[in-house]
């Protein structure tokens, strides 16, 4: 692992997610964190050396979107790519809309993921 | 004379003038001034030109000096101008005049208008030539004679009349034209007059042509020349037939008048106005034996008796000097020489007026009562020992009532004498309360001449007054005046006394009184009460002082008194009896209603002297009546309030009652008659045919379970009725029932009802729309867990050198991700496949009564009748009972889908159940709804397929599912009217049935 490799944050309440999300991002040359909730990320201190998070919409507790409007609220502008279960074209224009930089349904392709991380992280 | 004929001159029918020889007009006659509108003035001298057409002047001029030159006499034709400015034509004829020398002196004109000439039969008569025309137009028969009388010539009316020729009229003295009673007196005025030279005036009767005899007034006229001498006869025959016949009724009748008078069984005469007669009837002159001309004038004088001639000949002058009726008394000597007395009365008779024309007098026969009086004269001193020695005061009195004489007993008993009783001054001697009813009784048998009985007190000598029967009778005379009354005054003094004693004897009808179930009151005249019965003190348990102060002491109802005691007064004063209502408190505070009624006891004189009363107690009535009237006002006020009213209808009349609740639900003014026809036009026109079926079911003696019925009011809203009808039969065939007004209910429910399915609507497509989100969810997630570690797998195989350890980690990670997928299916399979289907045996007819029950809210939503007939003894099958009542719910509410399009139909659904072939039951629900629409009976069942915008389809696909999973079918058919009938048959015969199958499966089966 790089120490200069981005940093993805993936915060998911599915245990498959995070199992195999973080396997995939190191394939692709990420640095890879990895929450069970929106809560336990904030605890983490992550935020400042986070330079992707990856959304789940619908969380138990504080929801994807929810967390990314606190971050914005404390001034932490990090780009976010939001991942869904839930195919619903309205909340996918209403995220995308309140600055996410993509949303995939679950399940979606490596391309997908790749071509979204490339837009949020443009330096690499 | 000369005027006569003047007269006719001016009668002629034509214009008629003489000129002087220059021309100049001296006389026309009065058709010429009338024709021409010029006055005589005008017409004189030679102003008559302007009349003449000026284109006829000059040869009317050229004519006339033709005419003077030679001795012919011809006619002229010229056009006259009437007063209107109009010409017309006249032919004009001239005759010459002569004067003494047998010079033409004059000229003298005729002139006749054309337009109305008749044509002439040509005669050869000179000079009468120009009188011929005249006296032809004359519309009465006339005769022309000769100075000697022989016919010369005679008119067309005359010939017309009499139907004969002129020769044959010219003998007719001998040919019987005239009526041979009048022959003589005709010819001999006529002879006279011609040898006199006199006109003459005779009526006879000429023989008409027809066989009648009319009656004419002849009137000859002589026509003289200037001389005087006569030149010919002219004679009028004027119809006076009709006059004659008028004449001849009226003598009759006078004859007539004359029988009546002569008849009349008295002395009838009459005088002139100065007293002298003129006339006797035949009944004077035979009494008297006279004839007429012995006593006209004053010759009847000699028929009075010398006695009684002077008092007669006053009383007449008398008569006459006031110039009114008058009569007097006088004999008069009969044709034997016998005198009989008679009653002369005589009566002027007045003109116009107002001036005596003439006197009338009837003598009447009074012998009979002149001999009666004397002889009562004669008997009058016994009679009057007779009378003074009555023990009773008797009298007698004019006719006028002044009392001529009293007996000696009346003195005896007033101790006054004779001369102060006489008169009206008897009256001095009753007691001063008795006068006035005395009097009244006296004076009223005086105008009526009849008997009359009083009561009343005479004082008696020792000044004390003793109880009389005054008693009057009257004695008349034959033309039924009273010559007298008599009377009688009886001592009842004593009777007045048992009177009292029973008065006395009231004490034991008091007891009686005591004894009846009532209380009765007594009051004077004055309406103060004095007496009550032992019940009346009893209900009060006051005094009768302290009972007699009704009206201040507060045993009246104080909301009663006033009506009380105005009602009690007034009847007191008016003498009527009374009746009224009242509640009087008990002596135990309690008040109770009574029913008073009161009437007044007359004495014989009409007055009041007591007044009976009495009071019964209708507290309990009252108490019923108010309490009738209080259900009455609940009844009312609780359908009122629960918008409910009631009716009656009697079938045999059609009479139908409406309470006042109906009334207002129906908005028909209270109290307004109702009738079929009113009902009708409120009752709103898709229900009208439901209305007739109810009222037929009435009719043919069924009730009428609850139904729903709209009225349609004259504003457009709709009210909804729940009517009940029940049909009663005692004696008639009445249906009672009960309406309530269920709009606001039914308003609610439909809009709930109509929420209820949109709800239901959007629950389903929003619970779909979850469902799927929620498999998608479960599926997408362990879908998402494979995509991601397959992914990461191939990348690991793939790097340099490959990551194998990572790679089958990844893939181990994908089965288990798949295999979760897999439960994820297996969780949702389970969810649908909860219920297991549960087979039994099924009453159909029973499973269909449940859901009929279930429905009936959709059901009368749509307003749709439900017909149930359900086949006896039908066979259970085997089956899941709810999947089937959801099939018949289904084909129900699919039924009542197709009715809600359906107006000015009937709505029904009939559901059948039937045993059908090889023991399978069958069935079907068929409804007049919008049927299947050509389309092909069997697309309904197709999954998808709908009819319905809402997108129902999927319940008939399921519903077929579910039968053929029972081994049965369910089919379409078309109806024969409107509508569609929807069959469903199962076999009864599968006893071991298993039922693979549940609802949700064939969608499912569609997708495996």
């Amino acid at each position: 692992m790089n120490i200069n490799s981005p940093l993805v944050s993936i915060v998911d309440d599915d245990d498959s997610v995070r199992e195999s999300l973080p396997d995939l991002l190191r394939e692709l040359g990420y640095g890879v964190e990895a929450f069970s909730s929106a809560e336990s990320f904030l605890a983490s201190g992550s935020e400042i050396r986070t330079n992707c998070l990856i959304l789940d919409v619908a969380m138990p507790g504080m929801t994807g979107p929810e967390l990314l409007r606190n971050l914005y609220n404390k001034g932490e502008k990090i780009p976010a790519i939001f991942i869904t279960a839930h195919r619903d074209e309205n909340v996918r224009r209403r995220l995308m809309t309140d600055g996410a930089v993509a949303c995939l349904y679950k399940p979606f392709s490596d391309a997908a993921l790749q071509m979204a991380l490339a837009k949020a992280i443009p330096s690499v | 004379m000369k005027m006569d004929l003047g007269r006719v001159l001016y009668a002629l029918p034509g214009l008629v003038w003489t000129a002087l020889r220059d021309g100049r007009i001296d006389f026309v006659n009065r058709q010429w001034a009338e024709y021409t509108g010029l006055g005589l003035d005008e017409a004189h001298g030679s102003e008559w030109k302007s009349i003449v057409h000026p284109d006829d002047l000059p040869t009317l001029i050229e004519w006339w000096q033709s005419m003077s030159e030679t001795a012919d006499l011809t006619e002229l034709e010229v056009r006259l101008r009437r007063f209107d400015g109009v010409h017309r034509r006249f032919l004009v004829r001239c005759s010459r005049l002569f004067d003494d020398q047998g010079q033409v002196e004059r000229w003298c004109g005729l002139g006749t208008e054309l337009e109305t000439l008749q044509p002439l039969a040509e005669g050869p008569l000179e000079q009468a030539t120009t009188f011929q025309h005249i006296v032809d137009s004359i519309p009465i028969p006339v005769a022309v004679t000769s100075p000697t009388g022989a016919v010369e010539w005679l008119n067309q009316p005359t010939l017309d009349y009499f139907g004969k020729t002129l020769e044959d009229l010219k003998g007719w003295k001998a040919s019987g034209v005239v009526h041979p009673d009048d022959l003589e007196r005709t010819i001999a005025a006529q002879t006279d007059a011609h040898l006199q030279g006199n006109s003459y005036d005779v009526e006879s009767r000429h023989l008409r042509a027809d066989g009648v005899y009319r009656w004419h007034n002849v009137l000859g006229l002589p026509l003289r020349n200037a001389r005087g001498d006569i030149l010919r006869w002219f004679h009028l025959l004027i119809d006076i037939d009709d006059r004659k016949r008028a004449e001849e009724s009226l003598r009759k009748s006078e004859n007539n008048l004359q029988t009546i008078i002569d008849t009349i069984p008295a002395l009838v005469w009459s005088a002139k106005t100065d007293g002298t007669a003129e006339f006797f009837n035949r009944h004077y002159l035979e009494y008297v034996g006279l004839g007429l001309e012995k006593v006209r004038d004053s010759g009847w004088i000699a028929a009075v008796h010398p006695n009684d001639v002077e008092a007669l000949r006053s009383a007449w002058a008398a008569t006459m000097a006031a110039a009114r009726r008058g009569e007097c008394e006088a004999r008069l000597q009969r044709f034997d020489g016998s005198y009989r007395w008679f009653l002369c009365r005589m009566e002027p008779l007045f003109d116009e007026s107002g001036n005596i024309v003439k006197w009338y007098g009837v003598n009447t026969d009074i012998e009979a009562q002149k001999r009666a009086e004397a002889a009562s004269r004669a008997n009058e001193v016994d009679v009057r020992n007779i009378i003074d020695s009555i023990p009773a005061l008797a009298w007698s009195a004019q006719p006028d009532g002044w009392v001529d004489f009293v007996n000696q007993h009346s003195l005896n008993f007033t101790g006054l004498p004779l001369e102060e009783l006489l008169g009206w001054r008897w009256v001095a001697a009753v007691h001063p309360d008795d006068i006035e009813g005395l009097a009244k009784v006296w004076r009223e048998g005086i105008d009526a001449g009849l008997p009359q009985e009083a009561e009343g007190r005479l004082r008696r000598h020792d000044g004390t007054y003793r109880w009389f029967l005054f008693r009057s009778s009257s004695v008349r005379d034959k033309n039924w005046n009273v010559v007298k009354f008599y009377g009688f005054i009886t001592d009842i003094e004593d009777r007045k006394g048992i009177e009292q004693a029973l008065a006395a004897s009231e004490v034991e009808a008091r007891l009686a009184v005591d004894s009846i179930d009532g209380m009765i009151c007594l009051f004077t005249p004055e309406g103060v009460l004095n007496g009550g019965n032992r019940r009346l003190l009893e209900y009060f348990k006051l005094p009768l002082e302290e009972v007699m102060k009704w009206a201040t002491n507060g045993i009246t109802h104080p909301d009663d008194l006033q009506h009380c005691s105005e009602s009690f007064m007034a009847s007191v004063a008016s003498g009527e009896p009374y009746d009224f209502e009242t509640r009087f408190r008990r002596f135990d505070g309690v008040f109770r209603w009574f029913q008073i009624r009161g009437l007044p006891l007359f004495n014989s004189q009409g007055e009041i002297i007591r007044w009976y009363g009495l009071l019964t107690d209708i507290d309990d009535r009252k108490h019923a009546e108010e309490k009738l009237k209080h259900s009455q006002m609940l009844l009312a006020e609780g359908q009122r309030m629960s918008l409910s009213g009631t009716f009656s209808w009697l079938l045999e009349s059609d009479e139908l009652t409406f309470s006042e609740e109906l009334h207002r639900i129906f908005g028909f003014d209270a109290g307004a008659r109702v009738t079929f026809e009113a009902i009708q036009s409120r009752v709103h026109r898709e229900d009208l045919p439901l209305l007739a079926g109810k009222m037929a079911e009435v009719r043919s003696g069924g009730d009428n379970p609850e139904y729903e019925i709209r009225l349609c009011m004259p504003d457009g809203t709709i009210k909804y009725l729940k009517v009940i009808g029940r049909l009663i039969k005692n004696g008639r065939s009445e249906c009672i029932g009960a309406v309530q007004d269920v709009t606001p209910k039914r308003l609610a429910e439909q809009a709930r009802d109509e929420l209820r399915s949109e709800l239901a609507h959007v629950t389903r497509v929003t619970s779909l729309g979850a469902m799927a989100a929620s498999i998608a969810h479960e599926v997408n997630q362990p879908l998402s867990g494979i995509v991601t570690n397959a992914s990461t797998s191939l990348r690991m195989l793939a790097a340099n050198p490959p990551n194998l350890e990572g790679a089958r980690e990844t893939a181990r990670r994908t089965i288990r991700d798949g295999n979760r997928a897999a439960d994820v299916i297996t969780r949702l399979r389970a969810l649908f496949d909860r219920r297991v289907p549960q087979v039994e045996q099924v009453d159909l007819n029973e499973a269909a009564r449940e859901v009929v029950a279930l429905c009936w809210n959709d059901l009368q939503r749509v307003r749709a009748s439900l017909r149930t007939e359900l086949a006896e003894g039908l066979p259970l099958v085997s089956g899941d009972r709810v999947q089937l009542q959801q099939v018949v719910m289904n084909l129900l509410r699919n039924s009542a889908d197709a009715l809600a399009g359906i107006d000015n139909a009937p709505r029904y659904i009939v559901l059948t159940t039937t045993v059908g072939e090889e023991g399978a039951v069958r069935l079907s629900v068929s409804d007049s709804g919008i049927g299947l629409r050509d389309v092909d009976p069997d697309r309904v069942f197709d999954a998808f397929y709908s009819t319905k915008g809402d997108g129902m389809g999927i319940g008939l696909s399921v519903s077929r599912a579910i039968i053929e999973s029972h081994g049965g079918k369910l089919w379409a058919e078309a109806t024969g009217g409107p509508g569609a009938i929807f069959t469903l048959s199962i076999p009864t015969m599968i006893g071991d049935l298993s039922i693979p199958f549940d609802a949700a499966r064939p969608t499912s089966k569609a997708l495996r």
